[in-house]
């Protein structure tokens, strides 16, 4: 609960928001805006609120109409190493087969499967920070923007990934590599001073990698403007705390926010 | 004691009327005082009494009847008019509380003050029976205390013969062939007794009809009545009269065993807390005619934060010493009666505005500040509180020995956060506010906990349940466990109540913090090995749930969880019986709203509602209070009315204290005191930890099970008592 509280507070107090949060994502690949697939999406099936009708976002002018201008857009606004910091590097693989996006499956593991009819497209990449000691993982970093066919998908969405922390406190992210204790909570626009994006959540727990000295801290939060969401998942490493992870966080959620922002017009 | 109102009269036959002592049924009694100075409850009749013939002529009866009784402890009539336009009856005014407000107070009395209770007002109504007539209303209300002994009250004057729901005998009740009678009178003191004995109705709560049905066809519960009040108690309460011991037999048998007959006048015969409010009303001055005057041309000052000059220099905080020469000077001449309405008028005009009205006499003068919603989305919760700390108000300054004056300063902020940051200025403003009881809605939490932590002032928080994050300067005193602490009840119920081992969870981010914090508070307690949990997080705005229904229901849920408003949780219900589904739902206070009932309708039954207030009504454990309750106000009992008039009681109880000290009252000082301060209430125990959370010993919340037409309470829910 402290992680939450962090989170709240700086919720609270920041216009620009964004503080930490965190998550999981990152299976093979990440796309953490994701959910399940879509036979979970419309769990409610009903109007979305007045701020999520459809391209009714005062920011979003011009959401992109197929596939392909969707993908344009997602490699626009997906940040990479140079938007991280110094040191930063692409991991192997850099990005996300493109048609495919991560599902948390029943048993709360990742893994790719094929993008739905209401996504345009969604595209994850992957970046690291090398650790100085080799038996150190490196400081991994995944962000990732989907484009969803409407504002109203995009939308439960976004409730579909609250569902997913309720439903798996514990995830999988690939072999060897865990979450526990996941926390997750939502703020959308005008609320607890989040006036950054339509919608925004922030998740927290503990990853268990293959380094020493863990659990590390894993954060992970994503943003929907409109149809589009951007998330951003930090896992943590030796050497850097839940303050340094955040920071991470808030910086790459916030740059690929102005950056969907300024597409999206 | 209330003020006049501007309606009331101001003198009936020789009598100056002072104050409003109670609002009853079928009439209004004041305080007033003869012409020679005497103080006496004056009771006038409701004018659509007075119109009813029938009425008309068993108030002359009863009039007449009373006046020629008089016995030791009785209180009879002093002078009456029943032939005029107003009908009226004067009665010595007796300086005590009722037994009603004492177990209220102090709960059951032991039995040696019952024992002399009961053969003193045996006493009592053997004098009556034995003059041909009886008394027919007998109850706790019309009992008081005072140093030397009970009187018995509402002698004369009554007009009623049906006697009050809870102590009317059977054949009052119609259940008997015999007319009421001295028998009824028996009854009735027996289910007193019973009532001072356990703290508890002998029949039970209930509405009229139910207590009806149950003095007629089912025993009394005497469950805790002491042994050697049990068999005495039992006589009395025979259903059939005949069977009962006449008044007189009684008084043998209680003042035989008990204290002797001269009883009451020996020192120490009632418990020492009970006695020191006895002996304080005994000796509170009463309201002298004079100053009252200036109350009467302004009843209802503007609120303070509107008087221009006040902001500009606020005095730091109420002076609780001995008021200027000037006002003394003034209030003198008040006291001399000498003042007309010009006299008065200056008066009023030469006294300083700031803080309301003029002080009674040379105290200081405080106010609790009630924040409320009392026009927007809470409003019923904000009117409940309202109702709860009038009551308290009332009652304290009736008990006379507060040492200061006590005034209820409200502000509505209609549940919205703007207007709440603006009233709470004004209540801060008002030097005489000493702490703050509210606000009422989570919207507005915020808002007003840092409005209030700025300013130092104390704030007293029933309703509201999510103060995150909190602030080093925070001022709350949250007299609840928090949303998230009081949603792990909600397990409780599904566990304990429902047996629930499928659960389907609803985050409905409509009703996003309240909702989130509900289900996260849930999905953390519930043991995932035993109980299978299916969570939905909904957006914002569902309005449909028909998908969420059918999966539910097909999913052979038993038991769903909705963290949602009333306006979801109707549709909810009605999506739910759509699909089949058969089993419970489980929901909070914040979907028991009236939108629940209109959309789920007869969909409504199955579903429980875990709430952070009680129900005085259902609750054993607070029954005292809807006694008090409906005397006051009546007997619909709003949510909060109960905890508001706790937290009022335990913020005096340490202004009370404070005032005795060097420190003296102060917005600082009532804050440390109260944070270390435990009360035991009528409803919640009351503790704080250092943060001014809620550290009592009091259930996590109560347990409401609905059906169409509305909730009845179940059961505190309370985890070291599972």
């Amino acid at each position: 609960m402290r992680y939450l509280r962090q989170v709240r507070a700086a919720l609270a107090v920041s216009t620009v928001v964004l503080l930490f949060g965190c998550t999981t994502a990152d299976a093979g690949d990440g796309p953490a805006d994701d959910g399940g697939g879509g036979d979970r999406s419309a769990t409610g099936g009903s109007a979305p609120p007045a701020e999520a009708s459809d391209g009714a976002s005062p920011r979003v002018v011009a959401p992109p109409a197929d596939p392909a201008a969707a993908l344009d857009l997602a490699g626009a606004v997906a940040a990479g190493p140079a938007d991280l910091g110094d040191g930063f590097v692409p991991q192997d693989p850099f990005e996300s087969e493109p048609t495919t996006w991560a599902v948390l499956d029943e048993g709360c593991v990742w893994r790719r499967e094929a993008l739905p009819d209401e996504v345009l497209a969604s595209l994850s990449r992957y970046s690291e920070h090398p650790a100085p000691d080799a038996r150190d993982e490196p400081l991994r970093v995944m962000s990732s923007v989907t484009v969803h066919r409407s504002t109203t998908v995009a939308d439960e969405r976004m409730a579909a990934t609250l569902e997913e922390g309720l439903r798996c406190p514990e995830q999988t992210l690939r072999e060897g590599e865990r979450i526990t204790g996941l926390r997750s909570e939502g703020a959308p626009y005008g609320v607890r001073g989040q006036l950054a994006a339509d919608d925004m959540i922030h998740e927290g727990g503990e990853y268990h990698g293959q380094g020493p000295g863990g659990p590390h801290p894993y954060l992970w939060g994503v943003a929907r403007l409109g149809p589009v969401t951007v998330a951003l998942a930090v896992k943590g490493t030796r050497g850097y705390d839940e303050e340094d992870v955040g920071a991470l966080l808030n910086e790459g959620l916030e740059l690929m926010l102005s950056r969907a922002e300024s597409e999206l017009r | 004691m209330r003020d006049l109102e501007l309606s009331d009269p101001r003198r009936i036959g020789g009598y100056r009327l002072l104050r409003r002592i109670a609002d009853g049924r079928t009439g209004v009694v004041y305080l007033a005082r003869s012409l020679g100075g005497a103080p006496a409850a004056l009771k006038v009749i409701r004018r659509e009494h007075a119109r009813d013939p029938e009425f008309r002529a068993r108030f002359e009866r009863d009039v007449a009847a009373a006046r020629h009784v008089s016995a030791r402890c009785l209180v009879g009539v002093l002078a009456a008019d029943t032939a005029g336009g107003t009908m009226w009856a004067a009665f010595p005014y007796v300086p005590g509380p009722t037994l009603a407000e004492t177990v209220a107070a102090h709960g059951p009395l032991p039995r040696g003050p019952v024992r002399t209770i009961g053969a003193m007002l045996a006493e009592v109504l053997a004098a009556v029976h034995q003059a041909g007539l009886a008394h027919l209303d007998v109850r706790p209300g019309h009992v008081q205390l005072v140093p030397d002994g009970p009187r018995l009250t509402g002698f004369g004057g009554t007009g009623t013969v049906g006697g009050t729901p809870g102590y009317q005998s059977p054949e009052q009740a119609g259940g008997g062939a015999v007319p009421p009678g001295p028998g009824t009178d028996v009854f009735s003191l027996g289910c007193v007794l019973a009532h001072v004995a356990t703290g508890r109705h002998p029949f039970g709560t209930g509405t009229g009809r139910e207590l009806l049905h149950r003095v007629v066809h089912e025993p009394a519960d005497l469950a805790d009545v002491p042994r050697s009040l049990l068999e005495v108690i039992e006589a009395c309460l025979a259903k059939d009269p005949v069977l009962r011991p006449t008044a007189a037999d009684l008084h043998a048998e209680l003042a035989d065993a008990g204290d002797t007959a001269g009883a009451g006048r020996a020192a120490g015969w009632l418990p020492s807390a009970v006695a020191a409010d006895v002996n304080q009303r005994f000796h509170a001055r009463l309201p002298a005619p004079g100053p009252e005057l200036s109350e009467w041309l302004d009843p209802e000052p503007p609120p303070p934060a509107r008087r221009p000059r006040q902001t500009q220099q606020p005095p730091p905080e109420p002076v609780p010493a001995p008021m200027s020469s000037r006002r003394r000077v003034l209030t003198a001449l008040g006291g001399a009666g000498a003042l007309l309405l010009g006299g008065a008028l200056t008066t009023r005009l030469l006294l300083p505005r700031s803080g309301g009205a003029a002080p009674a006499e040379g105290r200081g003068q405080y106010a609790v500040g009630l924040h409320a919603d009392l026009s927007g989305p809470h409003a019923k919760y904000g009117k409940g509180q309202r109702r709860g700390v009038t009551m308290a108000v009332e009652e304290l300054n009736s008990l006379g020995d507060l040492g200061f004056s006590l005034s209820l300063r409200e502000v509505d902020d209609g549940g919205d956060a703007e207007r709440a940051a603006e009233v709470a200025r004004s209540l801060i403003a008002d030097p005489a506010v000493m702490a703050v009881i509210g606000p009422t809605g989570d919207a507005v939490a915020r808002v007003a906990a840092e409005a209030y932590g700025a300013a130092g002032m104390p704030l007293f928080v029933l309703s509201a349940g999510n103060f995150a994050p909190r602030a080093a300067e925070d001022t709350l005193l949250l007299g609840r466990p928090d949303t998230a602490t009081a949603a792990g009840a909600i397990p409780l119920v599904l566990a304990q109540e429902l047996g629930a081992s499928r659960v389907g969870l609803i985050d409905d981010r409509t009703a996003d913090e309240h909702s989130w914090l509900v289900t996260r508070a849930v999905s953390d307690a519930v043991d995932r090995a035993t109980v299978e949990l299916t969570p939905r997080v909904l957006p914002a705005g569902t309005r449909d749930f028909a998908e969420v229904a059918e999966e539910f229901t097909a999913a052979g849920v038993d038991a769903v969880v909705y963290g949602g408003l009333a306006d979801g949780a109707g549709r909810l219900a009605g999506a739910l019986a759509e699909a089949g589904y058969q089993g419970s739902v489980v929901a909070t206070q914040e979907a028991l709203g009236a939108a629940f009932f209109e959309l789920a309708g007869e969909a409504a039954a199955g579903w429980y509602f875990v709430t952070p207030y009680t129900d005085p009504i259902g609750d054993p454990d607070a029954s005292g209070f809807a006694t008090v309750h409906r005397g006051r106000f009546g007997g619909t009992v709003e949510p909060y009315a109960v905890e508001a008039y706790d937290a009022t009681r335990m913020l005096v109880d340490a202004m009370r204290a404070l005032a005795r000290e060097p420190s003296g009252v102060t917005k600082g000082t009532l804050l440390t005191r109260l944070r270390d301060a435990e009360y035991h209430g009528l409803g919640r125990d009351l503790a704080f930890d250092a943060g001014g959370g809620y550290a009592g010993e009091g259930p996590l919340g109560y347990l409401y099970k609905a059906d169409a037409n509305g909730v009845r309470f179940r059961r505190a829910l309370d985890p070291a008592a599972e």
